[in-house]
């Protein structure tokens, strides 16, 4: 092998190696960004409520909203999730203040954008075009909350829907 | 010799490459199957009051305690009505339309055990104070009335 040869080849070797790293780092770095829920709630069990008791926001405003311990306290007298932990979990949240767990959110737009629920539902479901599924995926009928997204969406998702009903595609209709 | 060092290179260099492109792309998705059930609608407002009621009873989550039909049944173990939540078909007996709209308004927050020294009946009647609309504590209170057999009243006679 001569030495020019040996050297290209050795600089192929190298962008590869380093390549592999990226894909391997990224996949790690994916696990990571799990969300882990600090109670697990079984949506399957609760799924003839309407969405809306538990987020309240889903007609009235941009968020949808995610529930406080103190209405899960509303029906259930005793902790619902039997296991020690969660019996242990239950009394934490509800002396600590039942009007806040620290839910992470699992679904969320960037800050540059701006994505009201109360239009999406109030408006765009009265003509059956949208309904929670379409971004949310299934969550109705998991058993645990989904540590990962159900749905992946993205602006140009977002825009073919809008594209198809006719709707502004207009950048400042939802960029701040 | 030196042929065969090189090809073993190549190919374990497209091997990282393909890790790469995996990596950063993720494995090809599946197709998402997007559920097209209508999770949820707002209420027809043309629909009479105990139809609305109807959709209350089941969208405020009535009917997971007090049955599909309130008919009852649900366990709800060393509860004083035996073990198991009432139904409401006949609330029409024991309430006046204001006396029931307070009670679903209010709840029961301390549920009566039938054994003292048993555990505590783990469901409650939740208040909805704050969570329903007039129109929907209206309807619901409606259609629970609209549940009497009218049977029943002939017993009084």
């Amino acid at each position: 092998m001569t030495g020019n040869n040996k050297t290209s080849w050795m600089k192929i070797v190298i962008v590869c190696i380093f390549a592999g790293m990226l894909g391997i780092g990224y996949k790690w770095y994916s696990k990571r960004t799990m969300v882990v829920q600090p109670i697990q709630f079984n949506h399957l069990k609760h799924n003839k409520l309407s969405c809306e008791i538990c987020h309240p926001g889903i007609l009235k405003k941009a968020k949808a909203g995610l529930p406080s311990i103190s209405l899960c306290a509303n029906c259930h007298a005793t902790s619902p999730d039997l296991s020690e932990t969660g019996k242990k979990w239950w009394i934490y949240f509800l002396n600590k203040d039942p009007e806040i767990v620290p839910w992470q959110p699992l679904y969320s737009v960037p800050k540059h954008a701006y994505f009201s629920h109360r239009r999406h539902l109030s408006i765009a479901s009265k003509e059956k075009l949208l309904s929670c599924p379409v971004c949310h995926g299934d969550i109705h009928k998991t058993e645990r909350i989904p540590q990962k997204r159900l749905v992946n969406f993205s602006m140009e998702k977002c825009r073919r829907c809008h594209r198809y009903w006719k709707v502004s595609t207009d950048c400042t209709a939802c960029h701040r | 010799m030196a042929n065969m060092v090189r090809a073993c290179l190549i190919v374990f260099c497209l091997c990282f490459t393909v890790v790469a492109i995996l990596g950063c792309k993720g494995v090809p998705p599946k197709e998402e199957v997007i559920s097209k059930e209508i999770v949820y609608q707002p209420i027809n407002p043309a629909l009479s009051q105990i139809e609305i009621g109807k959709i209350v009873y089941q969208r405020y989550g009535c009917a997971m305690c007090h049955g599909p039909n309130a008919e009852g049944g649900r366990k709800n173990p060393n509860i004083q009505t035996g073990g198991v939540i009432t139904g409401l078909t006949k609330v029409a007996e024991g309430y006046t339309k204001s006396e029931l709209a307070n009670l679903i308004l209010e709840g029961i927050h301390d549920i009566e055990k039938e054994d003292p020294n048993g555990p505590i009946p783990p469901y409650r009647m939740p208040g909805w104070r704050g969570h329903i609309s007039e129109r929907d504590l209206t309807a619901l209170v409606a259609y629970l009335f609209s549940l009497m057999p009218e049977s029943s009243t002939d017993d009084w006679e």
